[in-house]
């Protein structure tokens, strides 16, 4: 089920919102069971199929953990937990990444092994890392005292299955387990309803809007020239940010409204002064976690420069592959890692620069990166690249022409194609901006939140507008991942 | 606490009252066709999205038809009541491509209450080319999006489509036809009336649009046209095909001929005439093509053209000297392919 869709709305999250609170009046146990299965039937409704997989996932991972809790030696633990990280890994690199292998092998070795064109299953990449988390600190022995119930509530809870924030198990177990968190809290709810409000207009209102210029950017990319060449880089920008900052938001929004409260995951990412700083800011739950399990493990920073710099990118290099089973995806990691080794050596040499010269870089270094990120192929990637540099000509609207007055048989005209009036697409940017750059975040609100009227009268008009606009329900681009 | 309590009240009150008024008025005027009720005030519906309208029309409202028309924009104008003796439903939409009639065709077979016993097809010329006929297209996306859960209820509360009642009321209300196609309740579309100087403003952009992107050097005769409506008439064995070519303007005919597509448009009308055995041809210099007046584009005729049609067909093929339409088969091609360049010249 998707958060911007009218069962999810209207029928779903009212019903089991409902339920749940009245069953904790009577059992606590049977509303963690009725959530529990809420949570599987939002995750099945798409296509029943995956459930097989999600739940003997969540059966073998918790055995594990269980396993890993008891009094072994440190060598069959060690084993165990190996054991453990080689089955989440391998039924991750199964479904996600077994085309990629194949291809890469029939490329190398001229061979022609089959495809297998698997589906890929809804979420995996989230909830693969979130059972890697736990075994690991199953390991620590950080987990004693988890049960099924509570374990597959924490895996599975709807608000942040589909596409996170990647939730860590001490975050939410704890909460799952509070007497007072069994009755509605109106301050909570309120909040809720805000925080989801905001999000679901941040997907349907606005990052809708710039999908459609940057599909029709990225499907005409041979064509494009400097202005619509830009104008598809920004599109795409502002779409994948506020398509899953708005995500994460309503995510914290409904959790909110079960006395949940689940991480930040977004902090105006492109208010960034530099690389690190972005990554603070954006995706900020994957961040924790590669920092957590892999960097920190791997030595960190506390190596030496060198291998420091080894260990970022090696960090980048998996966040790229995790997000897809491509080379561009990785192209796109490997540019963050070394713009990230860079913005180190920087510091380390002590030097320092203009904030919004380095606003500047960093913005424009992280809007070119994600055309790798967007492009279908290299082809394409380059394509869009070469028309922001102007190699594809730098040619002017007709609404420009005209301001300008110059004649409209100048030779410098073109024919905008991005399926909207030149005029539109740049107030929505300008828009976009404007937002990303000075509005109040989602996590803002949160932590200043109060109850006032004028702010449940907003948050109203951002539901009701959004609402309005759910016959055309868009998937999220973070459920690819 | 309490602040929070009066938070959640002033959050769902605007929100509840809103949407309610907004689905009420939705249901009441019933733009996309999805319920079906008729009265004084939702008696004009504007075209929103005709391959939506109609298989809403079709699957959610009682539909039993002997006879179903298809055809692209120009067909919707004629009126599926004229055919008299059949019981038609006309399916034509906005710019239907002839990849598009086997799915449409096959979806009122499916819904329908009655055998479909003929099918009446309105061609155009300019739909012949490799641009206009190469893609493959077809109703499925429509089918599955009129059968996802909670359509009709998603519908109701959309601000888009509120919009569209709006008008559809506005115009009930005033009973005056204010767009250029507007249907009544039972799927017959009426135009709006223009001025002789708007009519010769919109002929004029259509004949360079025309130039632009349909005749000259976009044009290019499709090689497997015939072979596409070959396919098309093999998997409806069970059909009786009645086909006509829309009339446009003899203006932009002129034009067509103009742009060196005389030839093409020979090639497409034998190629109708071998596939089907006959075909009405409407789409020459003649009585109603020659007279603007029967335009408001000089490529869309006013409904009464449509009625026209209707009644030349119902004569059938056998009608000697007709001032308008002509029925060809492969006896009789040349003779009238000849006769229409000599009146081309003219």
């Amino acid at each position: 089920m998707i958060f911007n869709s009218f069962e999810f709305i209207f029928l779903f999250l009212p019903i089991v919102l409902l339920v749940y609170f009245l069953l904790n009046k009577w059992n606590f146990t049977c509303a963690k069971v009725w959530l529990l299965g809420g949570s599987l039937f939002f995750y099945g409704w798409w296509n029943p199929s995956y459930l097989p997989l999600i739940i003997s996932s969540l059966i073998v991972n918790f055995l594990v953990g269980s396993s890993l809790g008891k009094d072994h030696s440190p060598y069959r633990r060690k084993l165990i937990l190996t054991l453990g990280i080689i089955f989440n890994v391998s039924l991750l690199g199964y479904f996600k990444y077994y085309d990629f292998f194949v291809e890469n092998i029939n490329f190398l070795f001229d061979e022609s092994i089959a495809l297998k064109n698997l589906l890929l299953p809804l979420a995996i990449s989230f909830y693969t890392f979130q059972q890697i988390g736990y075994l690991v600190d199953s390991y620590r022995g950080e987990t004693k005292g988890y049960n099924f119930l509570n374990y597959s509530l924490f895996v599975t809870f709807f608000p942040q299955l589909i596409a996170g924030p990647i939730v860590h198990h001490s975050q939410v177990m704890g909460q799952f387990q509070q007497k007072e968190n069994r009755r509605l809290n109106p301050q909570n709810f309120a909040l809720g309803l805000l925080i989801f409000s905001i999000g679901l207009f941040k997907k349907v209102a606005i990052a809708d809007s710039f999908a459609m210029w940057a599909n029709r950017g990225y499907g005409m990319a041979e064509g494009l020239t400097f202005v619509d060449g830009w104008m598809t880089a920004f599109a795409y920008t502002f779409q994948l940010y506020f398509d899953f900052s708005g995500y994460s938001d309503m995510a914290i929004g409904a959790g909110l409204l079960f006395n949940i409260r689940l991480p930040k995951n977004f902090l105006s990412p492109y208010k960034a002064v530099n690389i690190q700083d972005f990554w603070r800011r954006w995706h900020i739950t994957l961040s924790t976690f590669l920092t957590q399990y892999i960097y920190i493990p791997l030595g960190g920073s506390r190596k030496g420069p060198a291998r420091t710099y080894i260990n970022i990118l090696i960090i980048f290099f998996i966040s790229g592959f995790w997000h897809g089973a491509g080379w561009t995806f990785i192209v796109w990691g490997m540019m963050h890692g070394a713009a990230s080794v860079i913005n180190r050596a920087w510091k380390r040499a002590g030097r320092s620069m203009n904030k919004w010269l380095a606003w500047l870089i960093t913005f424009n270094f992280v809007n070119i990166s994600w055309v790798f990120f967007r492009a279908p192929d290299f082809e394409t990637a380059m394509h869009v690249l070469k028309s922001m540099a102007g190699l594809n000509g730098i040619y002017l609207p007709k609404e420009v022409i005209e301001a300008l007055h110059i004649p409209l048989g100048s030779p410098v005209l073109f024919n905008f194609k991005l399926g909207s009036p030149f005029v539109e697409v740049l107030l929505y940017t300008i828009g976009g901006f404007l937002i990303v750059l000075f509005a109040k975040n989602s996590i803002e609100w949160r932590d200043e939140f109060e109850p006032k009227k004028t702010v449940a009268f907003y948050a109203s008009v951002l539901f009701l507008y959004s609402v309005m606009q759910l016959q055309q329900v868009t998937e999220f681009l973070y459920f690819n991942f | 606490m309490k602040q929070s309590k009066q938070f959640i009240v002033i959050f769902f009150l605007p929100a509840i009252f809103i949407l309610s008024g907004v689905a009420g008025f939705n249901y009441y005027m019933d733009p996309y066709w999805t319920y079906g009720h008729n009265h004084p005030y939702n008696d004009h519906q504007i075209s929103v999205d005709e391959r939506e309208q109609k298989t809403n029309q079709i699957y959610f409202q009682f539909f039993s038809y002997d006879t179903i028309i298809l055809g692209s924009s120009r067909t919707t104008y004629v009126n599926q009541n004229m055919f008299k003796g059949m019981k038609a439903y006309n399916y034509a939409v906005n710019n239907m491509s002839i990849r598009e009639y086997d799915t449409f065709l096959q979806f009122a077979k499916n819904q329908n209450e009655q055998k479909v016993k003929r099918v009446i097809i309105g061609m155009d010329f300019f739909k012949s080319s490799v641009q206009e006929s190469e893609q493959s297209i077809s109703l499925k996306n429509y089918e599955a999006k009129i059968q996802e859960p909670f359509y009709r209820a998603r519908n109701l509360i959309s601000i888009d489509i509120f919009n569209y009642s709006l008008q559809n009321f506005r115009m009930s209300k005033n009973n005056k036809v204010s767009e250029l196609r507007v249907y009544d309740r039972y799927n017959v579309a009426r135009a709006k009336t223009t001025s002789a100087s708007e009519r010769l403003e919109n002929t004029e952009e259509k004949i360079e649009r025309f130039r632009d992107e349909f005749y000259g050097k976009s044009y290019q005769y499709n090689p497997k046209y015939k072979e596409y409506l070959s396919i098309f008439k093999q998997r409806h064995p069970d059909v009786e095909f009645i086909i006509f070519t829309t009339p446009i303007s003899a203006k932009l005919f002129q034009t067509m001929i103009d742009e060196g597509q005389l030839d093409d448009y020979q090639r497409w009308l034998r190629d109708v005439t071998t596939v089907f055995g006959g075909v009405y041809n409407f789409m020459y210099p003649n009585e109603v093509t020659l007279d603007i007046n029967n335009y408001f584009d000089g490529h869309h005729f006013y409904p009464h053209v449509g009625d026209k049609i209707a009644d030349r067909i119902l004569q059938g093929p056998n009608v000697k000297n007709s001032s308008f339409g002509v029925y060809i088969t492969n006896e009789n091609i040349d003779e009238h392919l000849k006769e229409v360049e000599r009146l081309a010249k003219e």
